[in-house]
């Protein structure tokens, strides 16, 4: 079929710009259009085909320099048309992806090009090898002759256990990081053939963003639809019965029943709040902020934790039950002298450093989140977690909250579904065979160039590890070049929003191709760079608005 | 499209002349042989030799020296469709040596190509005429070896000629000079050929000539073609013969000029008065055309083209026809091969063309080295 589609130019190799195993240039035929991230096929050894993806366009003309354009128009009339326009040729330097019969010899000069069917693109990326029951939609390739084919990611890659981990990165305002994360979620949970054995843990970080996923988008357009069938997916929310809500306690829950969340879901929620009961065992997430060079407040910590989980050794903690009883009870502070004790080996200025950081945190500057008693309205999120399911989608909502809060809560989601995973004595059988974790702001979570942060630790666990737990990190952030490499680099795919030139010359995006990274600059809102790990090449994807319903 | 001949067939050729004659080949394999730099306009200057004094106006309807022009665009009337150019490249393989006798071996190539300019602007090949020529001086070689060889180019087909060095040019000339007259001549012919092919084929539109068209084979076509019709066919030289005189005016009140002092008022987009030009008894009507701006050319006479229209008849051609071509001509100014040729100021862009494409079919001097060599020489044998 592909072989009766039109010729739309010849390969070109020249003495300067030879052809070469892995990039080929052809001329375009007159009135042909070719956009960057086209995939178009050469005939090459064989009758085999060797397929290239479009980099860049340059469009030359016999005229050795611009003066002689300036002369040539009458030495500057620019209202004049050229009797006979000067000779001219647009030339498309492609990458190549693949051959079909695996020959890599230089495309030869003079080959015919072909604009790449459906099937083609496929094999052109190496997707056509991959097993139905593995393959996720991930978008929909549309080049310029309007061809559209979808592009399928690997499960095993995406989910392990091969490889593991998304990472999607692009500047903020297009609404395209959080969509796309939702649409490969939604394409994760319909077509993933271990969909039920699957579990999803969303942060909402942004408004009321992720807390209607259970109600349907009555603003999708035909050409969603359109996108969404072509897709092989339904354009349906997530089913209400598997979406659960974990909203913040605020300060004024207690009396008005109310999270402290953008919006309230219209289905029953849960509202999570920590007492030091079930937060003593994450003090270390709740202070890996603060700069500890000589490592006292990580000591301090250690001890403090160590007399929480064993009162009944030290009679001063036996009483300590609150964050108050904590701040000021006799633990810390000797009631008779009103001073602050030392702990352990660590000196009463460091206690003191303690006390002040954490009643910032817990008490002043809170947003309600720390309770000195969880009420029966209450969960705990450790828990609520640990009770896991598959196929079902777990929304803990934290954008009300303060970055301190923020760390506590994701560095206690991933501690527990890793410990879950890795440590925990639970039957296998009883827990999903994957879980889904998606961040946004993962930068904040785990920073490029900072070392030894409790929250960094967890994040590297679950990057380095989660792959073969069944454990998968979504991590989306503005800057790529903001996270943390050993993150970054554990992902098996990765994928390009619209990005700004300065960030784009961040070694981060070495494995990019320069044009690439030039198109990467002027990508419009649901349009991505999509590196997977079995493609070959990065591929231009769009997607379809989610088909849940998102605020206005 | 056709195939074009390969050049590598005259290969058989050296193997006759290898076997039969004694080769000293070309130090480092076949050289090109370097045409004269300003040949354009030796030959102009050959053909016009007769043009000592133009004195005979040679249009009907108006007697200015000077007429200014208007550019016709292709958009307003397509009048120029065709243009063609010749061009012509040659190897020194050798000297052949027979006794005492000895001639260059020359290997050359001749083409000529019509480009068609669509009404969009975009310019296609419409003929394209090749011929590779092995030449030799027929007297410097025995009858048998020159028979062998024209036996086995005869057998290569139309498009392989022996020609012989010694049938144009001087008797004076050295022998590789004169070689290159033998091409021009056949390039001459395929020049012909390459005009009859348009004007034949294709029923509307004016052909643009590069050079000269008043050599004998030109007008015997035209002739044949078109009767005393005019022809739909001009030609122009970027480089001409500075000789000509010419007398402006009538009666007592006309005097004479030379060509610097024509050319010296002669403004932008303006012509000259036409005047006859003849070539034994071929007629031309000639005149000048200055197409770019003075005040940015480095030398009065560049940025002007002489245009001869080919008059079969008696009369002369219409003052208005005269203006339409080069209004025709004008337009062409944009664009220009600036930065490639020398020649740009008087180049017409798809004379250019042309005159690459027939280019770009000839073999450069590495490829004719690696395709065409004399073979390694073999012991003579000898009869006791």
């Amino acid at each position: 079929m592909s072989n009766e589609s039109k010729i739309i130019g010849r390969a070109s190799a020249t003495e300067k710009t030879p052809n070469q195993s892995n990039e080929f240039s052809f001329w375009l035929a007159p009135d042909v259009l070719v956009n960057p991230f086209d995939i178009v096929e050469a005939e090459s050894y064989r009758g085999s085909k060797t397929y290239g993806l479009v980099l860049n366009l340059e469009h030359s003309t016999d005229a050795s320099t611009h003066l002689s354009n300036y002369i040539s128009n009458n030495f500057g009339e620019a209202t004049e048309d050229p009797q006979t326009p000067r000779q001219g040729t647009t030339v498309a330097k492609c990458g190549v992806m693949s051959n079909t019969d695996e020959i890599y010899m230089p495309v030869p000069s003079e080959a015919r090009i072909r604009f790449a069917d459906a099937a083609g693109i496929l094999k052109a990326l190496g997707a056509d090898a991959i097993r139905d029951e593995n393959k996720i939609p991930a978008g929909l390739i549309e080049m310029s002759n309007g061809t559209k084919a979808p592009c399928f990611l690997d499960a095993r890659y995406l989910l392990g256990p091969e490889g593991a981990h998304m990472n999607i990165s692009g500047i903020s305002g297009l609404a395209t990081k959080t969509s796309y994360v939702m649409f490969l979620l939604t394409a994760t949970l319909q077509r993933y053939a271990d969909a039920d054995k699957t579990a999803v843990i969303l942060l909402n970080v942004k408004h009321d963003d992720l807390l209607h996923i259970h109600e349907p988008n009555d603003r999708l357009t035909p050409p969603d639809l359109e996108m969404w069938q072509a897709l092989g997916l339904e354009a349906k929310p997530f089913p209400a019965e598997r979406v659960h809500y974990l909203l913040p306690n605020g300060k004024h829950t207690a009396n008005t029943g109310r999270p402290n969340s953008h919006a309230t879901p219209d289905i029953p929620f849960d509202i999570y709040a920590y007492a030091l009961a079930n937060t003593k065992d994450k003090l270390d997430l709740l202070l890996g902020h603060v700069p500890d060079a000589w490592d006292t407040m990580r000591a301090l910590i250690g001890e403090v934790q160590q007399k929480l989980e064993h009162p009944g050794k030290d009679p001063n903690w036996s009483s300590v039950k609150t964050w108050q009883g904590l701040l000021d009870g006799p633990g810390l502070v000797d009631q008779k002298e009103n001073k602050t004790r030392q702990v352990g080996e660590v000196a009463a200025i460091t206690v003191n450093r303690f006390r002040r950081i954490l009643r910032r945190i817990v008490q002043t500057r809170q947003s309600g989140i720390f309770v000195d008693q969880l009420s029966r309205n209450h969960c705990d999120l450790g828990e609520k977690i640990r009770a896991i399911k598959g196929g079902h989608i777990y929304v803990v909502d934290i954008y009300n909250l303060k970055d301190e809060e923020k760390t506590l809560v994701f560095g206690d989601i991933l501690r527990t579904i890793y410990t879950l995973y890795a440590e925990s004595d639970v039957a296998e059988e009883d827990l999903p065979k994957k879980v889904i974790i998606f961040v946004d702001e993962l930068n904040k979570y785990a920073p490029e160039g900072t070392k030894g942060s409790p929250i960094l630790d967890q994040v590297l666990e679950v990057a380095e590890r989660g792959r073969s737990l069944g454990i998968v990190l979504f991590g989306a952030q503005q800057f790529l070049s903001a996270v943390h490499d050993r993150v970054t680099g554990n992902c098996s795919t990765t994928l390009l929003g619209r990005t700004n030139a300065a960030e784009m010359a961040e070694r981060n995006y070495r494995f990019l191709n320069p044009d690439i990274k030039a198109a990467a600059t002027r990508l419009e809102k649901g349009q991505l760079i999509l590196n997977h790990a079995v493609f070959r090449e990065p591929v231009k994807i769009k997607f379809p608005h989610p088909a849940y319903r998102q605020p206005a | 499209m056709r195939q074009l001949p390969h050049i590598f067939r005259l290969q058989q050729a050296l193997q006759v002349l290898s076997q039969r004659t004694d080769v000293l080949p070309a130090v480092g394999g076949a050289t090109e042989e370097e045409l004269h730099p300003d040949i354009d306009e030796i030959e102009d200057g050959k053909i016009t030799k007769d043009d000592t004094l133009l004195d005979e106006p040679f249009e009907f309807g108006q007697s200015d020296t000077y007429v200014p022009l208007q550019p016709l665009k292709r958009t307003e009337e397509h009048l120029f469709r065709y243009f063609q150019d010749g061009s012509m490249r040659s190897f020194f393989a050798g000297t052949a040596l027979e006794h005492d006798r000895q001639t260059p071996v020359i290997i050359g190539q001749v083409g000529c190509a019509a480009l068609e300019r669509e009404d969009n602007g975009r310019l296609k090949i419409a003929v394209h005429r090749q011929r590779n020529l092995l030449l030799v001086a027929f007297s410097q070689i025995s009858e048998p070896v020159r028979n062998k060889l024209q036996e086995i180019v005869a057998n290569l087909g139309p498009d392989y000629e022996l020609a012989d060095i010694e049938a144009h040019g001087q008797a004076t000339q050295d022998l590789r000079r004169r070689a290159e007259d033998s091409m021009r001549q056949a390039m001459i012919l395929a020049e012909a050929e390459t005009m009859v092919a348009v004007l034949e084929s294709k029923p509307e539109g004016w052909l643009v000539c590069d050079g000269s068209i008043r050599f004998a084979k030109f007008f015997e076509e035209l002739g044949r073609i078109c009767g005393t019709e005019q022809p739909r066919v001009v030609s122009v030289a970027k480089n001409f013969s500075k000789t000509p005189r010419f007398k402006l005016g009538r009666g007592g009140k006309g005097r004479e000029v030379n060509l610097w002092q024509l050319l010296a008022d002669l403004p932008e987009g303006n012509r000259t008065l036409a005047w006859k030009a003849r070539t034994r008894d071929r007629t031309v009507a000639v005149w000048y055309l200055r197409l770019r701006l003075r005040r940015y050319m480095d030398y009065p006479l560049m940025g002007v083209i002489k245009v001869e229209l080919p008059v079969l008849g008696a009369d002369p051609p219409t003052s208005e026809l005269v203006t339409k071509l080069s209004n025709a001509l004008l337009a062409e100014r944009t664009v220009t091969p600036h930065g490639m040729d020398r020649r740009w100021h008087a180049h017409l862009y798809p004379v250019f063309q042309a005159e690459r494409c027939v280019k770009n079919s000839f073999v450069s001097v590495s490829t004719l080295r690696a395709g065409l060599h004399w073979p390694p020489a073999q012991p003579a044998r000898r009869t006791p």
